[in-house]
């Protein structure tokens, strides 16, 4: 994570402590530096800490915390010796007061604030003057007192232009430490402890500003323990369809006293699983794995890219025009985005940047790869278009499917779309897969689907051979490839076997991958040592796969364990090979949800499907002819 | 929009003591109390997450009930609580150290305790109005200047200003300039002469005005009051930035015309007056205060004021106020609110290059603040938007005060808001009009676009032949838009919105054919009809323009091709020179020989005249980093030969070509900025135009300065002078050596 060195934390001008003096109201007792702040009380005082010597416990206390910690070197060394004197000699803080002669403002001004009314009492106030602010958080303690309460205030002051946000707590603390302290010994309002206030407030005013921390013990049972966190802006909320990508090797930062989420989680971030399927590989709840996600991106360490999937379309966004120029761009891309094999030329910068020109919306990265023969140039086109994303010159575009309402009936495509839905729910939706394409499935699903798995050739050639078989294929057949496209048919848990050649051992480990993907939905617990570590099965597994607990649960009609692969596959060849491709009902709940405001990973993520499938649904709901050429009827997807 | 503003108070300070003598809303609906540190959230609270992580089941939901029994007690005591919540009563007691203002609030502590009415008048914020009056007016010392008050979650911002110590009303020249807008305070601190020059107009305005005498009134205060957002919502700094800007743009302009009036017309003290006697009679009635706040705004133009502001500003609209007969327009930066959330990915395309654009400049620095407005250049349309009727400026206009002599110039105006269109660029209205695009046009525009009457956009081609594609995210859910769009255009030969946005957006992948006419329109007849469709999208932000931006790009063959002429020039000149200089053997023997030779071995290092040495090592400065030693060879090699030649022959036009230079290689590259190419990069652009018709090759080499993939078609057939056939002239003739995108510009 980012160490503190790189926020810029503001600098405490002054800090001091106020009182309400019996006699003359509200009055400065320390400030530190001194004679900063001005008003007829404040002269007396700064007097008076100047000849009562702190208590000596303050101040060794102040030497031995000097000590201990081991520090980075800073301008306030120099400051460091110079306290140390000043706790021991008397005139020390006298001359700094005398070398700083700059005012900053009269106490006067801003008194009602710091000593205010019993209302602002035990609330943080912040007050500005001109040039500064004073932040405080004025404490008023009943008891037994000459007017039977005690009010105080340890104030910070900053310029006015600091943003404070960080020093809230702070402020908080130090009032929480020293009211314990006035309530169990007095320590503010007694005459004898009190001067060591002004040792306190030198070593805040010293540490904070020169270490961002600090520790101060009081007395035998109070102290004082400070840290200024950097401050970082929350991150956007985690949605279950991103992906993250680590900016920095974040297995090499995991620790053993990490969060067991958290550690589980940063396993399976490798920039192509997306935040419900780590959820399902690492084996945590999908909220816990958001919250973990959202921590990261917290610290900056991981972004978050879309889903890399062939059906994907990009559009070039208008920092092209400067990013194209810049050397971190051009000079990286080739050999970041080119498939290291042996003899490869890396493709020049005008080439890929004219491969990046012709992304556009409308068009799937499948049929861009295919007019430009992105293949043969040796692409690894996950990476070619993250590249783009990262950089921020590439921007995907989504689908966002939307419903028309019925004005132009047209009864025949309606009853068609009745009957299709009936004849799929009676035959039982665990073999009503999309049978037309099982057969190609062996091929096509993981390679053609998703991201290739990067360091892994024999499931690049994979690709390659896919993406050539396809090139070829006609109209009929691109369109029954298009459905097995991204992710398998109803229910991505079921990840098909892919074409390799260790193909019956992947089988079986996927079975019990499968089975441990089951498991969080039955009592039954498979023994962790037959799941595959999740490394070994990248490469099988490599369909995107999108369940989330609460929707899986909400699909009780589609039984988990007879949809391992190889039943539903055997079944599949054994029942289908003469009826036509039936697709499952397409879930009622999905109607309300196209209203053009949500996408298509959205939705799929969603109903744990591909976008196959729910290009089936949507040509299904729309009653469109859906023979690839976008005919979805009343559905219109607007990309964007 | 301000999403945080809570409240406006009217505060004002008197010999009786502070009082808060106007707010509104009358009701402030309290903000949730926010804590310093995190919080587990209680609902998904898990103690030990290991344990149910490993014996996760469908049942977790159980578990976490019985969890939280035990849980809510924890949070109980982790979670900081308000003091409100917890003080009692007796804490109360320093109320009683707040001077009684007895003026507006004739009723006791105890009825206020008791009588849920006076509460009413009195309870704000949890407060108790005199109290927080009280902390609202601060010292003397701290008048005429930013206030700003922060107390847990309620931030207090204002500029109050107090009559001078004897009791009467003055202009402070040092601080105040009557009638200057908000950003007049920034300028006044940093410009001495400027100040002087304010006091001395102020004290002659002041001594021949009649001052007005005032009778109680020693402090007034417009305090606006926000819910502190959340800090870490937003980049640090932000928020800071996000208070200034209402702070500039509301407060101290409202504050700086209370005060003019005040000094002028103790107008100030006389509102006071009637909302407090109205008060009064209100609380003496019993009615409630929402009945006495309505019914204020009729008597006092503050109140109205006030009101009408914190509407405007939560409904993000201008706001119209009225001050003593004084028309006030005041608005806060369309785009202000987005400071207070962390930037979304679409956002980004805002961030950046725009903020240091020269062209940003042109907007002027109201406009350039939170307002994301595209770069004013003559190559930009104007987009009239609608406004409301009463304040057409038609209606302005053509009202019967304007006088006679403004009449010429509202006729001018008139004319510009008829000719303004989106299918004539900026330019060509000026010539239109005839009127100077810089003092005249620019200023109009920027008034417009200022008061939300227009916006900026790209020309749309008059036969709808332009490029669109749809907007990232839209302002409103697409159902109201499509219901929208169906009211306004219900004409059955218009697809309906949806279908319509999915062709458009369909449509870019294609690579002709894809402007709006192609793929919507498809009938000359629907053109004007579908105008207005666009029209009706633009000023809902639904389409982006796409422009078209060409790259060179030298390919391998042409740098070949160009360094293949250079070196067989140079073996002929050097053969040349050799023969030469073997006649008048004016040199040295060493070197030369050997040079003609083995012409790829020798390196004449000794022959470097000192004019060349000088060059040489800044050259090497120039190209950088070294190269990888396979090439450095022959690249030291060919700069060497260079260096010979030119020993004898200065003129020959090859000077300080980069041969052998880092950018002298045969991989194909994009000259970034044709505009100020290298020597080698002209040769290479020269080259590019071997072969083609002499018409074609200067047309080239005249736009090619713009083709560096920045600028847009239209910017370039604007500067260029040329038209959009010509264009394409040029892109087809020169296909192979350029690159075009189509993306937003």
């Amino acid at each position: 994570m980012p160490s503190e060195g790189d926020t810029f934390l503001p600098r405490i001008q002054s800090v001091f402590y106020a009182v309400f003096d019996l006699q003359k109201g509200p009055k400065i007792v320390y400030q530190v530096p001194e004679g900063l702040i001005t008003g007829s009380t404040a002269s007396q005082n700064s007097n008076h800490s100047v000849t009562s010597s702190p208590s000596p416990s303050i101040a060794a206390a102040i030497l031995e915390s000097d000590v201990t910690p081991s520090r980075r070197s800073s301008p306030s060394v120099n400051s460091h010796g110079g306290r140390r004197a000043s706790s021991l000699n008397v005139p020390s803080p006298h001359q700094r007061s005398s070398s700083s002669s700059r005012v900053l403002f009269n106490f006067d001004d801003i008194s009602k604030y710091v000593i205010p009314p019993g209302e602002l009492c035990g609330r943080l106030v912040i007050c500005a003057t001109r040039k500064y602010r004073i932040i405080g958080f004025p404490v008023l303690l009943p008891g037994n007192y000459q007017r039977n309460y005690f009010q105080y205030n340890v104030c910070f002051v900053f310029e006015r232009s600091a943003d404070l946000s960080c020093y809230e707590p702070i402020v908080r603390k130090v009032s929480r430490v020293l009211t314990a302290c006035e309530e169990e010994s007095f320590f503010l309002s007694c005459p004898k402890s009190s001067p060591a206030m002004h040792a306190i407030l030198e070593q805040l005013y010293e540490d904070l500003n020169s270490y961002s921390e600090t520790s101060i013990p009081i007395d035998a049972f109070n102290s004082i323990e400070l840290k200024i966190f950097p401050f970082y802006p929350n991150p956007p909320p985690v949605k279950d369809w991103q992906v993250p990508l680590a900016l920095i090797n974040l297995s090499k930062r995991i620790e053993d006293n990490w969060d067991l989420t958290m550690s589980k989680v940063c396993r399976h971030i490798d920039g192509v699983n997306h935040v419900s399927r780590i959820a399902h590989l690492a084996d945590c709840d999908i909220e816990l794995t958001r919250q973990a996600i959202s921590h990261l991106l917290y610290y900056q360490v991981i972004m978050t890219v879309d889903i890399f999937q062939y059906s994907n379309m990009y559009t070039l966004r208008k920092n092209v025009q400067w990013l194209a120029d810049e050397c971190h761009v051009k000079d990286e891309c080739g050999p970041y985005v080119t498939k290291h094999a042996p003899g490869r030329v890396v493709p020049d910068w005008p080439k890929l940047l004219h491969l990046y020109s012709r992304l556009k919306s409308g068009k799937t990265v499948l049929e861009w790869m295919e007019t430009y023969n992105v293949y043969e140039l040796g692409i690894d086109v996950r990476r070619f278009t993250s590249f783009g994303v990262i950089k921020g010159f590439l921007r995907r575009v989504h689908r966002w499917p939307n419903l028309l309402p019925v004005d132009v009936p047209s009864p025949n495509r309606r009853r068609r779309q009745s009957l299709s839905s009936s004849a799929s729910n009676a035959s039982p939706t665990s073999s009503s897969a999309p049978i037309g394409e099982i057969p190609r499935f062996s091929g096509r699903l993981d390679t053609s689907d998703v991201a290739p798995i990067l360091g892994s050739p024999i499931n690049q050639m994979e690709v390659t051979r896919a993406q050539q078989r396809t090139s070829a294929a006609e109209k009929v057949l691109e369109q029954l490839r298009f459905k097995t496209l991204p992710r398998t048919g109803p229910n991505p848990t079921m990840r098909q076997p892919p074409l390799s050649p260790e193909g019956p051992e992947r089988n079986h480990e996927r079975r019990s991958r499968v089975l441990s993907d089951t498991r969080r939905h039955s009592t039954y617990q498979q023994p962790t040592s037959h799941v595959p570590s999740p490394s070994s099965v990248a490469g099988s597994q490599s369909v995107a796969h999108r369940n989330s607990s609460e929707s899986q649960n909400a699909f009780p009609s589609r039984p988990r364990l007879s949809r391992s692969p190889s039943t539903s596959r055997t079944r599949a060849l054994i029942s289908q090979g003469s009826s036509g491709p039936t697709n499952p009902p397409p879930p009622p709940e999905l109607l309300p949800l196209l209203d053009g405001d949500h996408h298509t990973d959205e939705l799929c993520t969603r109903f744990e499907v591909g976008w196959p499938q729910l290009q089936q649904w949507l040509v299904a709901i729309g009653g469109g002819k859906g023979d690839g050429d976008g005919d979805f009827g009343r559905v219109s997807i607007i990309y964007r | 929009m301000a999403e945080t503003l809570l409240a406006i108070l009217l505060v004002t300070s008197s010999a009786k003591g502070p009082n808060v003598v106007y707010r509104w809303p009358p009701s402030v609906e309290n903000s949730n109390p926010r804590l310093s540190r995190p919080r587990p959230p209680v609902d998904v609270l898990e103690l030990d997450n290991p344990w149910r992580a490993s014996h996760y089941s469908d049942n977790a939901n159980d578990l976490a009930e019985t969890h939280m029994e035990v849980a809510v007690d924890d949070i109980d005591d982790y979670a900081w609580r308000r003091p409100t919540e917890s003080r009692d009563r007796s804490m109360s007691f320093s109320r009683s150290a707040i001077p009684p203002s007895g003026r507006d609030s004739p009723c006791n502590e105890e009825r206020r305790e008791i009588d849920p009415v006076a509460n009413e008048y009195q309870c704000l914020f949890d407060y108790t109005a005199q109290f927080l009056a009280g902390m609202l007016c601060p010292q003397r010392h701290l008048c005429h200047q930013k206030f700003e008050l922060v107390i847990d979650n309620l931030v207090f911002a204002g500029h109050p200003v107090c009559a001078e110590p004897d009791g009467m009303w003055r202009f402070k020249p040092e601080r105040y300039k009557p009638g200057s807008r908000g950003r007049g305070s920034r300028h006044r601190e940093s410009n001495l002469p400027d100040k002087e020059s304010s006091e001395v107009s102020l004290s002659g305005d002041t001594h021949s005005t009649a001052m007005p005498k005032s009778s109680w009134l020693h402090m007034f205060h417009l305090v606006l009051v926000f819910d502190l957002p959340d800090p870490s919502s937003s980049a640090s700094g932000n928020v800071a930035r996000y208070f200034d800007t209402i702070y500039e743009q509301i407060a101290f302009t409202v504050t700086a015309v209370l005060f003019q009036e005040q000094v002028l017309s103790n107008f100030v003290e006389l509102e006071c007056d009637a909302i407090g006697s109205l008060e009064t009679e209100y609380m003496v009635k019993g009615e409630r205060f929402s009945d006495f706040a309505s019914h204020a705004q009729r008597v006092s133009s503050i109140a109205t004021a006030m009101k009408n502001l914190y509407d405007a500003i939560k409904s993000s609209n201008m706001a119209h106020i009225t001050l003593n007969d004084l028309p006030l327009e005041l608005q806060l930066p369309p785009y202000l609110d987005h400071l207070l959330h962390s930037e979304e990915e679409f956002e980004l395309e805002f961030v950046g290059r725009l903020e240091n654009h020269t062209d940003s400049q042109l907007w002027g620095r109201e406009l350039s603040f939170g307002w994301r407005l595209p770069a004013l250049v003559p190559w930009k349309s104007l987009l009239l938007l609608d406004t409301d009727q009463e304040l057409d400026p038609y209606v302005n206009l053509r009202g019967s005060h304007v006088h006679a002599e403004e009449r010429c110039l509202a006729e001018g105006l008139i004319k510009f808001l008829e000719t303004a269109s989106v299918t004539l660029s900026l330019a060509d209205m000026a010539s239109l009009l005839d009127w100077d695009l810089h003092s005249q046009v620019y200023p109009t525009v920027r008034w417009l676009v200022h008061h939300r009457r227009a916006k900026i956009v790209d020309t749309v081609h008059n036969g709808l032949k332009t490029v669109f594609s749809i907007a990232p995210k839209f302002d409103k859910p697409l159902a109201t838009l499509t219901a929208e769009f169906k009211r306004d255009f219900p004409q059955p030969s218009i697809l309906p919105l949806p279908t319509l946005m999915a062709t458009i957006s369909n449509s870019n992948s294609k690579q002709a054919d894809n402007h709006f006419f192609a793929t919507v329109v498809q009938s000359k007849d629907l053109i004007s009809l579908y105008h207005e469709v666009v029209l009706w999208m633009l000023k809902r932000d639904l389409l982006i323009t796409l422009h078209l931006h060409v790259r060179v790009v030298t390919t391998a063959e042409l740098k070949f091709h160009v360094r293949q002429a250079h070196e067989r020039k140079m073996e002929r000149r050097a053969s040349h020179h050799l023969r030469e200089r073997r006649r008048s053997s004016r040199r040295g023997d060493h070197g030369v020989g050997d040079a003609h030779e083995h012409p790829r071995v020798t390196m004449p290092w000794l022959s470097l005249s000192p004019k060349a040495a000088r060059r040489y090592p800044r050259r090497s400065m120039d190209s950088g980093q070294s190269k990888p030693s396979d090439i450095s060879g022959s690249i030291l090699l060919e700069d060497a030969e260079d260096v010979f030649d030119e020993i004898s022959e200065e003129d020959s036009g090859e000077e300080n070509v980069g041969w052998g230079s880092s950018e002298d290689t045969l991989e194909p590259s994009m000259i970034s900025d044709p505009g100020t190419a290298s020597p080698l990069e002209r040769k290479w652009l020269a080259a590019m135009s071997e072969g083609k018709d002499e018409y074609i090759a200067r047309r080239f080499a005249l736009i090619n300065q713009y083709f560096d993939g920045k600028r847009t078609d239209d910017e370039i057939l604007y500067t260029a002078e040329i038209s959009r056939k010509q264009l394409r002239e040029v892109l087809h003739h020169y296909e192979e050596y350029l690159q075009t995108f189509l993306h937003p510009a």
